[in-house]
């Protein structure tokens, strides 16, 4: 189950990264930012229930990081 | 804040880079090896080992007795039990000490028979140094102090932390007008641009993990130099044995001296059945066959996060309570020390955890590294630069060689330790290491510096490293006979996967080389066809010029 929810995290922290810097170009910025940030708050919960509750955040803040940095070298890669 | 602010912190941001940069980047690169070093590296160094160890529980207890009944009453007073693998010893360990005579007596049993392999007796220090050395031991050990012993060692690196401190909030707020940046990278644009929005990069999303292994690195490195010394002379008039009795959440228990048969194994069997994510590590146990001995028993990969100290009556081993290490003391600071040592290595949520924190480890690395050569790359190409060209030159073939070079020293150490199991003479394997570790990097320096061309022997380092790794796991089948197959069916996951990270390390390491060194090539080729054309064209309008004037 915990591999289940940290699957589900990772893909849920890539769509909020995604969602803020590329997203669709109907939708205003500010109303990306903010699916961006609900969307992370949702990948943490699914951490929490992985590792519990402080290594939750702990585990999401380091992921988000880690993810943020690789995002723009593989798109910029594929591109 | 005013330009001139911004200009004075742009100074400082690059000259605490420059001057601690490399120191930064072996300790970054060592600290990203070091979260695997305990237990998955030492697994894999040590063949005995890698399998799933299954000591029968009710066996320790009776291993503790039959040894404790041979030894003299005095040795009963502190007994530790270092569980094989989870830490320092691969193999179990009993360590009796006799505190008022300052005596210990160091066991250590082969995993599978139990039988006594060697005994080592005298003062604390004597029994515990000139044990074997592994490359999980010299790459840990290394990371904390350099090698440079204890009090240098670990001051170096504890200012190192704080340097690093300095630079995240020197470098957040010269570019905080850049924070827009976050998601450019521009791959195919010149050199110095991509190395600028990689520093950029792995600096902003790497800030707040930054911070965290800065501060805590930062700690770890001088509160038993510093932060001990100055907080005993502040209360407790510089008694710094107070200090660390007050602080201490594992008391010695008031003898009743009745004896009363210590139970280890249902402590054993209770914290092995109370989370399986955790990995217990040592047993102490105060006031061994009294009445009011005291069991207790740390373990890692708690969802506290903190390391847990687990509380059991000696004479029933029943459960008392579960603690941090700091977290009984109370207040607030208490639980931010007990998170200091797992937020540094990432060692409370498992393998997932550790590979994140490894490899932000290494983006930790590489923020140093980019700097250093953003300035250099800067420097070269300005038509006004600060320094002679033959200074930024110099200093790159100096970044280059030290940096390469530790990478590779680090590379070699793998082959080296399956050398050294395989060989029966090599007594003191710490120097071993030592001489091939520090060899190897002084090599690269010295060929960094003898190098005709600087960019070949980046490239020739780089592929030292990838030829090193890939060779490693077919080293470790010829000598060991494990290969992939087999660790897969015995259940050997730590050394299994330790392979197949070197393997893909090397082989990802031989293409990206590969690919840049090609880059280079065409990059060159361009130039010196942009510059015979330029040549071309001059005499082209000179012959004009001529026939004009002709």
């Amino acid at each position: 189950m915990t591999s289940i929810y940290v699957v589900v995290a990772i893909l849920l922290q890539i769509i909020a990264i995604y969602s803020m810097k590329d997203g669709n170009s109907y939708t205003p910025k500010s109303a990306r930012k903010i699916t961006g940030y609900c969307v992370f708050v949702a990948s943490t919960f699914f951490l929490v229930l992985a590792f519990g509750t402080l290594a939750g955040i702990f585990v999401s803040l380091a992921l988000i990081s880690l993810l943020g940095m690789l995002y723009p070298i593989i798109v910029e890669g594929r591109g | 804040m005013k330009s001139i602010d911004i200009k004075k912190l742009y100074f400082i941001h690059s000259w605490v880079g420059l001057i601690t940069g490399i120191l930064l980047f072996v300790i970054a690169f060592t600290g990203a090896l070091s979260v695997f070093g305990r237990p998955e590296i030492k697994i894999w160094a040590n063949p005995e080992i890698r399998g799933e160890i299954n000591i029968d529980k009710n066996a320790i207890e009776r291993l503790v007795a039959e040894q404790a009944a041979v030894l003299p009453a005095a040795y009963r007073e502190e007994i530790l039990i270092f569980l094989p693998g989870a830490r320092s010893f691969p193999n179990l360990t009993l360590f009796f000490e006799n505190h008022e005579a300052q005596q210990a007596v160091l066991l250590t049993f082969d995993n599978d028979t139990l039988e006594l392999i060697a005994k080592k007796e005298g003062d604390t220090q004597t029994v515990f140094s000139g044990n074997k050395t592994d490359i999980a031991d010299f790459i840990v050990d290394f990371h904390a102090d350099l090698h440079l012993g204890r009090p240098v060692g670990l001051l170096l690196t504890g200012l190192l932390g704080l340097t690093l401190m300095a630079s995240i909030v020197t470098g957040f707020i010269i570019h905080r007008q850049k924070l827009k940046q976050l998601f450019t990278f521009r791959f195919k644009k010149t050199f110095d641009i991509t190395l600028a929005d990689s520093h950029k990069l792995f600096g902003v999303w790497g800030m707040i993990f930054n911070g965290v292994i800065a501060f805590s690195g930062a700690f770890l490195g001088l509160a038993t130099v510093l932060l001990i010394p100055a907080a005993a002379f502040v209360s407790f008039n510089g008694d710094q044995e107070k200090l660390i009795e007050t602080f201490t959440t594992t008391p010695e228990p008031v003898l009743a001296e009745i004896f009363m048969p210590t139970k280890i194994a249902p402590a054993l069997e209770h914290i092995y059945a109370y989370d399986s994510d955790m990995t217990p590590e040592v047993v102490t146990i105060y006031g061994y066959n009294d009445e009011n001995a005291v069991i207790y028993i740390s373990a890692v990969g708690s969802e506290a996060v903190a390391r847990q100290i687990f509380q059991y009556q000696g004479g029933s081993g029943a459960f008392t309570e579960a603690f941090g290490q700091f977290g009984k003391v109370g207040g607030f600071s208490t639980a931010v020390l007990d998170l200091m040592f797992p937020l540094h290595f990432g060692n409370f949520g498992g393998a997932f955890v550790k590979l994140i924190w490894a490899i932000l480890g290494l983006s930790t690395a590489l923020l140093p590294l980019s700097g250093m050569m953003l300035w250099i790359e800067r420097g070269q190409k300005s038509a006004s630069p600060t320094y002679p060209k033959s200074t930024y030159a110099r200093f790159n073939r100096l970044v280059i060689g030290t940096c390469g070079g530790v990478v590779l020293a680090c590379s070699l150490l793998f082959p080296t330790q399956l050398i050294l199991n395989s060989l029966s003479f090599t007594a003191n394997t710490a120097f071993n290491f030592g001489i091939v570790f520090f060899s190897v990097w002084l090599f690269s320096i010295v060929f960094a510096f003898i190098s005709k061309r600087i960019k070949t022997a980046a490239t020739y380092i780089c592929f030292a490293i990838a030829g090193v790794l890939t060779v490693t796991p077919f080293l470790n089948i010829i000598l060991t006979g494990d290969n992939l197959i087999s660790m897969l069916f015995n259940k050997q996951w730590a050394a299994g996967i330790t392979d197949v990270a070197l393997l893909s390390f090397g082989v990802l390491t031989f293409m990206m080389t590969r690919k840049l060194s090609k880059a280079s090539k065409n990059a060159n080729n361009k130039a010196d066809t942009k510059a015979d054309s330029n040549v071309d064209n001059n005499a082209l309008i000179n012959s004009d010029i001529q026939d004009q004037k002709a």
